[in-house]
This record gives C-alpha cells, structure tokens and sequence, in this order.
C-alpha cells in the first residue's frame, strides 16, 4: 500500500476552552479528489487552516507527504499544500498572468535576488510568464492575460486562482467552497475541470505514474460534492456526546463515503447518488435527523472502528 | 431630478463651476467697491489696481540686490589692486570709473566675481525667496514624514509586536499640536540651518512638521496594511513566500495606493504648520511674509500670496491623484478589491 499524502492522527482543536474539532483521523491517498461537507459553521474552515499550517491542532497531528515521499509534520505554511480560497483572493495590483507568475515568483527568488541579480532573475521571470500564458490558454481564459482582477468575472477568477496554484505543483490543493459564487453555465465548467483532473490522475495511475492532483474541496453542494469528488467526507458536531463530555466536543468525521466516479463527458445521473445524499443530510446536516439513533449509531461506529 | 445625489451632464457641470467662480470674483469686487467707497485709501479689501500693484511688487526684482552685488564687486576688486600693489579708481556713480577697472580686469576673474555675487545676493524678488524657501521646506519635510510614516506604518501593520509598543507614543503625538509645541522644537532643534551631504535643511520646520504628520500617516498606512485580507497574505506563504516576500511582493504594493492617499490628505496639514512655524521662526518664506505683510494691512500681497499657498496645494493634489491612478491603475477607491 502507497504512503498516503495527507494524513490526520488524532486532531483536536480548542479555541480557549471552546472545541471546534474532536478526534479528527483519516488519510488521504495520492490522486485523491475529496470533498469535505458539512453544516455551517462546522469547522470546515479550521481544519484548512491546521492543513495549512496556519493554526496548530491542540492536540494530534496532521502529516503531509514531502516532496522526498515522505511524511512530514505541518508544522508552518509551506508550498505543499496550495489554497484556492472562496472570494478566489487574487493579487489585486498584478494582472492575470503576473498573478499567476506570481507563485514561481515567490517560490525560486526574493527581493534582494530579484534586484541585485536581474540578469539572472529576468530570464527565470520570463519563463515563469510562458508558463502562466500556457495556463491561462489551457483554462481557456487567455484573452484575459492583461486584465485586473477587478475586470474578471467570478468564473474566470476562480481559473486564475486554480491556474495561480497548479503553477507551483503543490502536493495537495485545497478549494475552499469554489463553486459558491458562480452562475449555473460556469459552474458546470469548473465541474468538468475538476472531472478532467480526476481522469488525468487515473490515466497516470494506469501508467504506473504518480497521479498529478491530490484535491480536497470543501462544499455546501452535496450534488456537486458526490459528482466531481470520488470520496466525500462529511464533517459535523455531534449533538449525543459521551458522559465524559461536559459539553459539546466539537466537530468530527461521521461520514467517510466512497462516490462514483465519473469522467468529464459521462452524463450525470443523479439518481446514483441520490442515496448518498440523503446519507450524508442525514447523518451531518438535518437537525432533526441527525440526532436519530440511527445517525448517532454511525458516529458511534465510526469513533469506535478510529479507535 | 428623481433622487438625490443624481448624476449631471458634464457640460452643466463646467457652466456650474463657472458660476460659482463668477459669484466668487463678483463678490469680492462688490466689496472691495463698496470699502472703497467709504474710504479710497482702504488697503483691507484691496481692489484690482491695488492687487495688480501688489502682485507687481512681490515679482520684480528690487534695486537694492544691484546694489548689493556691486558692492561685493567692488570689494574683490580693491583687494585684488590691492595685492597687485597699482592704484586703482574707486568706483564712481556719475563718472562710470568701474568701466575702467573691468577693462583693466582678467576676463575670467571678473566672470568669476560675478558669478560669485550672484551667488552671494541672489534675486530678492519677495515672491520668488519665499516661495523657494518655503516650498524646499515643504517637499523636504513632507518627502520625510511620509518616508518615515510609511515605513513605521507598514512595520506596525505587520508585527503586532510593534504595534504594541508604537501605539501609545503614537497616540500621545496625535493629540499633541505641534504649533503649540513650538517652543519645545525650538529648544531641541535650534533655528540654524543644517547640512546633510549636498542637502541644506532647516529641522525646526522638519522635526515640528514630522512631528505633525507622522502619527496620522502611520496610522492609515497600518489600517490599510491590517484591511489586506487574511487570505491572501496566508496565499502567499503557501507559494513558499518567506515574511520579506509576503511584504515585500504583496504588502507594500497594495498599500502604495492608500500611501498616496494619505500624503493627500497630508498636504493641508502640512502647510499649517510651515506656516505656522515661519510666521514665528523664519526671516524669509511664505509664513513670515504673511506676518509681515499682516502687520502693514497690505492685502495686495497677502492675498495673493494665499491664492498661490491654496493653488499650491490644488496643484499638488490634483498631480499626486494622477501619479496614484498611472501607477496603481488596479486601484479603486472603495478601499482593498
């Protein structure tokens, strides 16, 4: 079995005596394209930010494969994991193509390279420019190189900042809700990349390759999430805690679902998924529902086959 | 007109405008012409023969620079006769005996000597000292508030750290008026001037106008450094960004807009307190003509002159505006995009 390129052991988070997460452990395989579900306000967002080294867990540890193949602590930000964050978040002073150059930029120069060894920086930057061109044409959005950011529209922003982290070659890219602002016609294409990302992996796997995408994406969209993801988890407070709780532990993994996969020309079929849908509202979204026996019974299951 | 604040056509707004400079120099005119009719020899409310006359004698050169300068002339000449051990004729008005002596002169020697005391008594146009005076103290003073706010600005916006121990001196100068501070700024920067390398630079009106400027422009420059969303910032980590980087690539450039519009609002403040300054320490430059001039009621010059200070700074406003919109066309002014 393959190391695994992200893998979380054990992780609790307190904000002072507050806990968001509670015992979070699962691995994520190389070439994964998983979606991360839940309500809101459930923690979705922290677990991000301990990925990406932003915050620290209290307690446990997440591990991110290194560029070595092996596991390393997150320990600090670093180019391992790549974000595309909600609003998308591009440099508004930097047109499309230097936004996206952006990343190599920073990744192989600093300012003092940069101005005390131009002769060496400016063909390096150059290239870096090529590439980002090459980028914005695969993503169908080269007529737009010159443009401010506040000259795209949401789906095309939303492809510079994907353009932004795939220049770079992170292990893992994390997309923090990227479909939330996009209108229907938009959408489907950023679904269909996703899908193209998703065949790429498999191809390079049949190749006997390593896969070029580890994917995770947080999303409101239970349809969106089973269609583009092969794995959904669903992140959620559970509402029957244990007598050693005083009170509410926090959020936790109560669903780990496989979905099917589809490539990016397979007609939908919603009525495969419409059972794990209603699986995962059940179990992580519907008040009502998920404080039924029945969804306190998975979570139970499941805490007990983490320990 | 369906609601308020409702767009109008460009052209009425030109005409507008125009109206409002007409009610403007026809009022003035009413007044002025109702004060002198009481009173031809009013000087409070001068009229226009009485403004063209004072523009007049604030942009002419005056006699007594000549003078001077011939003097000087003719010093350098005595002492040159006088090593020269030759007699030599004094310089005579009426008998143009300098003539002689000039013909008598070194072609480059008498070039040099001239151009020496064109140096030692330039031009005493009042206009022109003052302005050059005032305005070099300006650009200096401002070019350093706006150089050492910037820079105090940013650390405080990046290091909480700094914030924290920056914040209260910050605070505590904000709400001290440096005009009425004057003094302390007297004792601890003197009134001579100083030289830094090439660059002369008087740090009276310095010291008093950072003192004044500094405070508020950090702290825009902070805010503005603070209202860089999160999300970026931590962008630029996960592209293997060190924290020079992140300043560096991302901070500064989106901060240089705000940086301009802080200088803006800068300049208002700024003339007051040069103004203030050389109305109580100064021997030439717009403040201390204005007192001069204030106390021989001569309005002919002190309007002008406050014309040419408001000008000014609509000139400097408006050329700073479009230095921010062709250096960060990105910019929209509803704050970070």
């Amino acid at each position: 079995m393959s190391t695994p390129i992200v893998s979380f052991r054990g992780v609790h988070k307190y904000y002072d005596n507050t806990q968001v997460l509670h015992d979070i452990s699962f691995d994520l395989m190389p070439g994964s394209i998983t979606s991360l579900v839940g309500p809101s306000g459930c923690g979705k967002s922290t677990l991000f930010r301990l990925l990406l080294g932003i915050e620290d867990p209290t307690e446990g540890e997440i591990l991110v494969q290194n560029n070595e193949g092996e596991l390393q602590k997150v320990t600090g930000p670093s180019g391992l994991v790549g974000i595309v964050p909600q609003n998308y978040d591009l440099m508004p002073h930097l047109t499309s193509v230097k936004n996206i150059a952006l990343a190599p930029q920073l990744a192989q120069s600093n300012i003092f390279s940069r101005w005390l060894t131009p002769w060496s920086w400016l063909p390096k930057h150059r290239g870096h420019i090529r590439e980002a061109e090459k980028l914005l044409e695969r993503f169908g959005i080269a007529h737009a190189r010159d443009r401010y950011p506040k000259a795209l529209s949401g789906g095309m922003k939303q492809r510079v900042a994907i353009a932004q982290v795939m220049i770079n070659k992170p292990k893992i890219i994390l997309m923090d809700e990227p479909f939330s602002a996009l209108d229907e016609a938009t959408r489907a294409k950023s679904n269909r990349m996703l899908l193209e990302m998703g065949e790429e992996n498999r191809k390079a796997i049949e190749e006997g390759g390593a896969p070029p995408y580890t994917v995770i994406i947080v999303t409101h969209e239970l349809n969106e999430a089973i269609y583009v993801s092969e794995r959904m988890l669903a992140l959620s407070q559970f509402r029957y805690w244990k007598s050693e709780h005083k009170k509410c532990p926090g959020a936790t993994i109560v669903l780990d679902q496989q979905c099917p996969v589809y490539n990016p020309h397979d007609i939908k079929d919603h009525t495969a998924w419409q059972e794990i849908k209603n699986k995962a509202i059940n179990i992580a979204f519907d008040d009502e529902t998920r404080q039924t026996e029945k969804a306190l019974r998975e979570v139970e299951v499941r805490m007990h086959t983490d320990h | 007109m369906r609601m308020i604040r409702e767009p109008i056509p460009i052209k009425r707004r030109w005409v507008l405008m125009f109206i409002g400079v007409v009610f403007l120099v026809g009022g003035y005119s009413w007044l002025s012409y109702s004060a002198h009719k009481k009173n031809p020899k009013n000087t409070t409310i001068p009229n226009h023969v009485q403004l063209i006359d004072g523009i007049e004698s604030m942009t002419t050169i005056s006699g007594r620079t000549e003078r001077r300068r011939q003097r000087y002339l003719d010093k350098q000449f005595e002492e040159w006769q006088a090593a020269r051990d030759k007699p030599f004729i004094k310089w005579n008005d009426e008998t143009q005996e300098r003539k002689l002596w000039e013909a008598d002169m070194p072609a480059d020697q008498l070039r040099a000597w001239k151009a020496a005391a064109i140096e030692k008594y330039p031009s005493d146009i009042m206009l022109y000292d003052d302005a050059r005076a005032s305005f070099s103290r300006f650009y200096e003073s401002l070019f350093i508030s706006c150089f050492f706010g910037f820079i105090i600005g940013l650390l405080m916006g990046c290091f909480r750290s700094i914030e924290a121990v920056l914040t209260p001196p910050l605070a505590l100068a904000k709400y001290i008026a440096p005009t009425a501070a004057l003094a302390v700024f007297f004792a601890i920067l003197g009134t001579r001037e100083q030289k830094f390398w090439f660059i002369k630079y008087e740090p009276l009106f310095i010291g008093l106008i950072a003192f004044g400027v500094i405070p508020h422009y950090a702290t825009t420059i902070m805010q503005s450094v603070r209202d860089i969303p999160r999300q970026r910032l931590q962008k630029g980590y996960t592209m293997y960004g060190s924290h020079l980087d992140v300043i560096t690539s991302i901070v500064i450039p989106q901060t240089i807009p705000y940086a301009y519009r802080a200088a803006i609002a800068a300049i208002g403040p700024t003339i007051i307190f040069l103004i203030a300054a050389e109305w109580a320490a100064a021997d030439v430059g717009f403040g201390y003509q204005l007192r001069i001039q204030s106390r021989l009621l001569a309005m002919n010059i002190v309007y002008p002159y406050l014309i040419i200070l408001a000008a000014f700074a609509f000139g400097l406003t408006l050329l700073l505006r479009i230095a921010q919109k062709i250096h960060c066309p990105w910019f929209s002014e509803g704050g970070h995009s």
